[in-house]
């Protein structure tokens, strides 16, 4: 019968598995066979064996009653939200190619940054006044421009809704 | 450990909450608030914005309904986003509230527990005492050690689902939760 090779510098993982009860039968079985001969594999046992029932220790308290209440609510008001923030949704969540996005919000950004030097006032030095100022300044005069914020947070969801949209990229 | 049936009918619920089942959001709400808010109670140790962020990721789930496709297991997608929000959180309050430290004991954690058993008020003492050590020592750990951490332990989550969750290498989950239990292990040696 061929012997386990000693795991503890190379595949550590197998006795964190064995610790936690995820290896199956076989394999549970080569790892105490192993640690019979093995005082360094039997020492990270024990101690991960002690570690893992003192991490029980650490309980959560009990979800607020009115968890599901509140987000309802939010989702209510959320479906309420204005026909130009759900067409933006729909631009970033709809099945179009993942490679016209990241050019959108590009050029969405890009419009503002040239919006923003083209329209400074001659006698504000660049950088002076606060980006907010500037872009109040800009709306003022009549240019509608998208949220920094806003297309900071799509880019943001756009990354973590790849796995659950299907996205090979 | 989460049977394949569980988690097929994960996807499925999924599916039906993108052709607009209510109810099918709810029984995966139903399923599945309570270990993300207590994942994202471990991660941030304040139940107030553990509740909040646990909001925010369902809220998120909901919002991508249109576009989901079960490419992957719902619960790994679900922690990607928990994980996502976590570690913008304490990213974006680590000048101002700091890490966990030894003195303060996490907000919104039951100090005072209604008494259900018999046992002594010494005891009790000695169990908060010892939840409260551990309390600081995993929020101790850098973030990402932390949440491969409760991802590993209390979500009993697969290597290659933390790592999707981490956005690193499967390779790297291990390299961290061996760093991190060494460090629990070290710090936490005098409890046994």
């Amino acid at each position: 019968m061929n012997r386990m090779p000693c795991p503890i510098n190379d595949r550590k993982e197998v006795l964190l598995d064995y610790v936690a009860g995820r290896l199956p039968a076989e394999a549970r079985s080569a790892v105490e066979e192993h640690a019979v001969d093995c005082p360094p594999c039997q020492e990270f046992l024990a101690e991960q064996a002690v570690l893992w029932s003192t991490l029980d220790s650490f309980e959560s308290p009990a979800v607020g009653s009115d968890f599901d209440k509140k987000l309802y609510a939010r989702i209510a008001s959320q479906e309420k939200a204005s026909f130009w923030w759900k067409a933006w949704q729909r631009i970033f969540e709809s099945g179009e190619p993942w490679s016209w996005r990241p050019a959108i919000a590009a050029s969405a950004v890009f419009a503002i940054v040239m919006a923003v030097v083209l329209i400074r006032p001659a006698s504000a030095p660049y950088g002076s006044g606060g980006d907010a100022a500037k872009v109040e300044s800009i709306r003022s005069a009549g240019i509608d421009v998208p949220d920094v914020e806003a297309v900071e947070a799509a880019l943001e969801d756009l990354e973590m809704l790849k796995l659950g949209t299907g996205s090979s990229i | 450990m989460t049977s394949v049936a569980a988690l097929e009918r994960d996807a499925q619920l999924m599916l039906r909450v993108r052709e607009g089942d209510a109810e099918s959001f709810a029984l995966l709400l139903e399923r599945h608030r309570t270990p993300v808010i207590h994942f994202l109670y471990r991660m941030i140790q304040n139940q107030a914005v553990a509740e909040e962020l646990a909001q925010e990721t369902f809220l998120r789930v909901y919002r991508s309904r249109e576009s989901y496709e079960p490419t992957a297991k719902f619960t790994t997608w679900l922690f990607r986003i928990a994980t996502h929000l976590a570690l913008n959180w304490l990213r974006d309050h680590k000048n101002s509230r700091g890490e966990v430290t030894l003195d303060e004991p996490s907000e919104g954690f039951p100090t005072m527990q209604v008494a259900h058993s018999e046992a002594s008020v010494e005891q009790r003492l000695v169990k908060e005492s010892k939840a409260a050590e551990v309390r600081r020592a995993i929020g101790s750990l850098p973030q990402k050690q932390r949440g491969a951490v409760l991802m590993h332990k209390y979500q009993e989550m697969e290597y290659r689902q933390i790592a999707t969750a981490l956005k690193c290498s499967e390779s790297a989950v291990k390299s961290l939760l061996f760093r991190a239990y060494e460090t629990l292990r070290t710090r936490l040696a005098h409890m046994a």
